[in-house]
């Protein structure tokens, strides 16, 4: 029955993207017209000593895929497959298989593992192949290390594959004691080691009933804390990854382990490797993380009660946990600054470190500011960064009184640091812990202000020079001044910033004019910054915000202006047009919501809607989107005025609506309908025939991203409100769109997004009494 | 990863398996490197496409062979098969959709029982969308699995050569191995001998698991 398929095997795996086809057809052919041949070739292919590795790895590959699937329905139908499969091939197929767990091809092991692995997964709970994990047992005692090592990877994902209840507690056990006998330092050989710890990474939630057996528990967490002081690097590492897996799987078993594995941690952060180091460190986030859950729960309970007790770890552990994780912080990378996504030991540490800050509050801030206070001044600049970076880790989580006093204390020092430091990594960092200092600290809420008359023109002048700085500083300069100007977002009438508006927007203007400010994506900061400083500004500036209407549509005028565009200049001007359309929106909104400005608009309007039909001839999604809500923002802002834009521009929310594959911008456009609605009321009636089937054709529309549909209810309650008696017309269609999305609701209840929208248009009928109009009909 | 027979450059090239959920934009990525061009029609890929991208570094040319594979299961062809002799990766997801990033340890997962301890980027696209569902500080499976963690996106380039430099100083072993714009006149400054043993050895290895030709050239009786 076996075919002979190695060399269309081989054949797969080719560069060439032709004879890869060819070969993938005929595998599927094979697979279409054989079956049980088919796997059985695979299996016979997989076993074979004499083949080369590659064509046996992929041989068991695509076995196990045969077998599994990501989609439920796909899987249930493969392992109906498999269970109606001829007896004789599939007692072949599970043969090769367990044979291959001799071979001296490692590839071919791990494979086989997993293929394994899967089989028992789908046979074990139908009572089937019970002689497997006695065989697989009986192996462990085998004198051979390598076919140890494969037995072992295959318990560890058989554990994964197959729950507890399907098997029985005694072969539980047993699995579970040769897994941790596996990782005993008795076992000479690293590979069993290695394959034991990782078996054990995947049995974690099948050993539950072993976890809540004092005994059984303990064995099991005394094995797991000598490994990690195993001397092949990989095991050690592939133990602490158990502790961080038993953390957030058994934390409230922890307690009796805590002090061990406190000291086993923090000699592997002082002294051990990096990937080692950074799983110790992971296991403390790891404890924050279950903890705040807790605690938030514990808070958001009515009852005040939580299933599980938090046991306040990290609480304890503090006193000794600070200052392992400040000694992390000093570990820096060279050109760290230069890479913000950089995942080392520092910025483990100090993620942690925030953690710590976000579970435990206040009591972490006497222990972490002494190393602040201490190193803050150090000629070397790692000592330096490591102080800010500390500073900016605890800002969220203590309160605001325990801070505000320690940060009005270093305000100073950080202004000059930030323009003053030699270092650029230290000033990079020196911005970010401003800018967390403006983010938690900042707003009106907060007793004892850390920015006040005395301090404030001085801390603008220093932001806006260190926006001149190389760009990832200047980024980050910008960060702050973000978080300065939303901290005023609810001052009143007067703000601190009005005397200095015009000095900002001046300065962000000339950083989105650098050459450089594409790197480190600082002309968007720059932009974003702008927009909320805006956004957040007070009626004061109202004139001034005014004259940046002309400033922006004349920046937007020149950028639709450029022309012989390379490809990448091109994307560059498009993600440019789309910021300057959302500063577009932020200003629009601004004067719209004034009495005294909303005129401007009206005198604009007409330039502005101008701007933005060139905007869409652009044909970037991205400015398209932007381009749109500015519209809604504007047709909002003035009202009954906007009907004279429709003709033209129901052109575009005709296309728009119809843009499937850009599916956000269609759904950014069904929002604008509402806005526009809203602004146009009985003025929409002429465009509702075009619009309405447009909505319930996407309603009913298996092409368009499901994401869609919730605002499209919505969009038709808001022309509902807006037509009123009117909407009689379509009356009838929407609500037998209704009715399927109500009965396919029933039938799915996972959609809740979905029926949201739902929800909303029964709402706005409620409100509007249509139903009695319903009844009339 | 060179094959007999299979084309292969005299500089070190290496195998690159892009992975992730069907729309989390793994193909505009690629080609984005390879034309410059953003592409905004979505098309799934079908099984995988192999698409050589060359580097210039101080160290001199690389390549990465960019193995880019579905993302939907129905059109994922030999699946987790094309991972083998993968020799770093590229898992991807979409910000703007928290389930892509829900399903990374299960790519993560299938990709490290293939590929074992190979250097692996996890990316988060479409950092320009304003209604990102997974924020940044939402991201942590980098943290469990030591794994390097990016922002990208392909709409405005922002970070879009990070996920290779970064690969590509692992594979070098040399943390400060860097892009240059152009191909240096002068020679290189530093040779990738680590890169250049990885890729002898990928060589040898594969030359001795070849089977000896035969006569028979039916695949099929």
């Amino acid at each position: 029955m076996a075919m002979e398929v190695t060399q269309v095997l081989l054949s797969a795996q080719s560069i060439d993207g032709n004879v890869r086809k060819h070969a993938e057809d005929s595998l599927r052919q094979f697979q279409e017209q054989n079956l049980p041949g088919f796997l059985v070739s695979l299996s016979g292919e997989l076993a074979s000593e004499d083949k080369p590795v590659d064509s046996r790895k992929l041989a068991g590959l695509i076995l196990k895929n045969a077998l599994d699937a990501k989609d439920e329905n796909r899987k249930q139908e493969l392992v109906q497959r498999w269970l109606s499969l001829d007896p004789v091939a599939k007692t072949q197929v599970k043969s090769c298989l367990l044979q291959t767990l001799s071979s001296l091809v490692p590839d071919a092991r791990s494979t086989a593992t997993q293929v394994i692995a899967k089989v028992a997964g789908i046979e074990l709970p139908q009572k089937q192949w019970p002689e497997l994990i006695g065989s697989l047992l009986s192996n462990i005692h085998q004198v051979p290390t390598h076919v140890k090592q494969a037995t072992l990877e295959t318990l560890g994902y058989l554990c994964e594959e197959v729950s507890p209840q399907v098997v029985d507690q005694d072969q539980v056990n047993k699995i579970l004691t040769a897994v941790v006998q596996g990782m005993n330092a008795s076992e000479g050989n690293n590979d069993v080691r290695l394959a034991a710890t990782r078996a054990l990474y995947n049995a974690l939630g099948f050993a539950q009933a072993n976890f809540s057996n004092d005994m059984e528990r303990d064995y099991i967490m005394r094995v797991v804390c000598e490994t990690t002081v195993c001397p092949e690097l990989k095991i050690r590492q592939a133990a602490f990854e158990c502790l961080v897996s038993i953390a957030a799987m058994y934390y409230e078993k922890l307690a009796p382990y805590i002090q061990d594995i406190y000291n086993i941690t923090a000699k592997a952060v002082r002294v051990d490797e990096e990937p080692v180091a950074l799983q110790a460190i992971e296991f403390w986030s790891t404890i924050c993380d279950e903890e705040t859950d807790i605690l938030e729960e514990y808070m958001g309970d009515s009852n005040g009660d939580s299933d599980i007790p938090c046991f306040y770890f990290i609480k304890q552990a503090l006193p000794a946990l600070i200052p392992l994780l400040l000694e992390t912080l000093l570990k820096q990378e060279e050109d760290q600054d230069l890479d913000e996504g950089a995942w080392n030991i520092a910025m483990a540490g100090g993620t942690c470190l925030g953690l710590v800050a976000r579970t435990v509050g206040d009591d972490i801030v006497p222990l972490v500011m002494p190393f602040i206070e201490e190193n803050i001044t150090k000629p070397d600049w790692r000592q330096r960064e490591a102080a800010s970076y500390a500073f900016g880790s605890i800002l969220e989580g203590p309160s605001p009184d325990k801070l505000a006093p320690l940060v009005n204390h270093a305000l100073p020092f950080m202004l000059s640091a930030l323009v003053k430091d030699p270092n650029n990594h230290v000033k990079d960092t020196t911005a970010w812990t401003l800018g967390r200092m403006f983010e938690f600290l900042h707003s009106s809420i907060v007793g004892t202000p850390i920015i006040n008359e005395g301090n404030c023109q001085q801390i603008i002048t220093v932001l806006l020079q260190s926006m001149k700085d190389v760009p990832n500083v200047a980024e980050k300069a910008c960060g702050a001044l973000y978080f300065l100007a939303q901290g005023y977002e609810d001052v009143g009438p007067t703000s601190p910033l009005t005397p200095l508006f015009q000095e900002i927007v001046q300065s962000l203007l000339t950083v989105t004019h650098r050459e450089d400010a594409t790197e480190s994506r600082l002309r968007t900061a720059a932009y974003e910054t702008l927009n909320e400083v805006v956004r957040c500004s007070t009626d004061e500036t109202a004139t001034l915000v005014v004259q940046l209407v002309s400033v922006i549509m004349m920046e937007l005028h020149k950028c639709l202006e450029a022309q012989n565009l390379s490809s990448d200049e091109r994307e560059k001007r498009s993600e440019l047009i789309g910021l300057l359309c959302g500063c577009m929106q932020v200003i629009i909104q601004k004067l719209g919501s004034l009495d005294s400005t909303k005129y401007v608009l009206v005198q604009y309007s007409d330039q502005i809607m101008r701007l933005f039909f060139r905007v869409f001839a652009c044909r970037n999604a991205t400015a398209h989107e932007e381009a749109m809500l500015a519209i809604g923002a504007l047709a909002y802002s003035i009202g009954q005025e906007f009907s004279n834009y429709m003709p033209e521009f129901y052109k575009f929310l005709e296309m728009d609506l119809q843009n499937f594959e850009e599916y956000q911008v269609c759904a950014v456009t069904v929002g604008v309908i509402g806005d526009i609605c809203r602004a146009l009321e009985l003025k929409i009636l002429p465009y509702c025939d075009g619009i309405m089937t447009q909505l319930l054709k996407n309603l009913s529309s298996d092409n368009l991203h499901r994401s869609v549909k919730p605002p499209l209810f919505s969009c038709i309650g808001d022309i509902a409100l807006a037509i009123g008696d009117n909407f009689n017309k379509y009356l009838m269609y929407a609500m037998n769109t209704l009715q399927l999305a109500a009965e396919m609701y029933a039938h799915t209840s996972g959609f809740d997004d979905e029926m949201t929208g739902v929800y909303q248009f029964f709402e706005k009928w409620d409100i509007r009494g249509i139903f009695c109009d319903f009844s009339r009909v | 990863m060179a094959l007999p027979n299979q084309q292969t450059v005299d500089y070190p090239s290496f195998k690159l398996v892009i992975v992730g959920d069907g729309g989390t934009g793994k193909t505009t990525f690629v080609k984005r490197h390879l034309t410059g061009e953003f592409e905004k029609k979505y098309e799934p890929t079908i099984g995988v496409e192999v698409h050589p991208l060359d580097f210039f570094t101080n160290c001199g040319k690389i390549r990465f062979y960019c193995w880019d594979t579905a993302g939907q299961e129905k059109f994922g062809g030999l699946r987790d098969g094309y991972y083998i002799h993968g020799q770093c990766a590229i898992i991807m997801f979409d910000v703007t959709a928290r389930l892509t990033y829900k399903n990374v340890p299960t790519w993560h997962r299938d990709l490290c029982r293939v590929c074992e301890n190979i250097p692996i980027v996890l990316c988060g696209n479409k950092v320009d969308v304003k209604n990102r569902q997974v924020k940044a500080k939402q991201v942590t499976f980098h943290r469990k699995k030591n794994l390097q963690y990016y922002e990208i996106s392909a709409k405005s380039n922002y970070n879009f050569e990070k996920p290779f430099l970064y690969l590509a100083r692992k594979l070098a072993g040399d943390a400060n191995l860097h892009f240059v714009e152009s191909p240096a006149l002068a020679p290189p400054e530093v040779q990738i001998d680590l890169a250049a043993q990885q890729q002898h050895e990928a060589e040898l290895l594969a030359a001795a698991s070849q089977p000896l030709p035969d006569d028979d050239d039916d695949q099929f009786e």
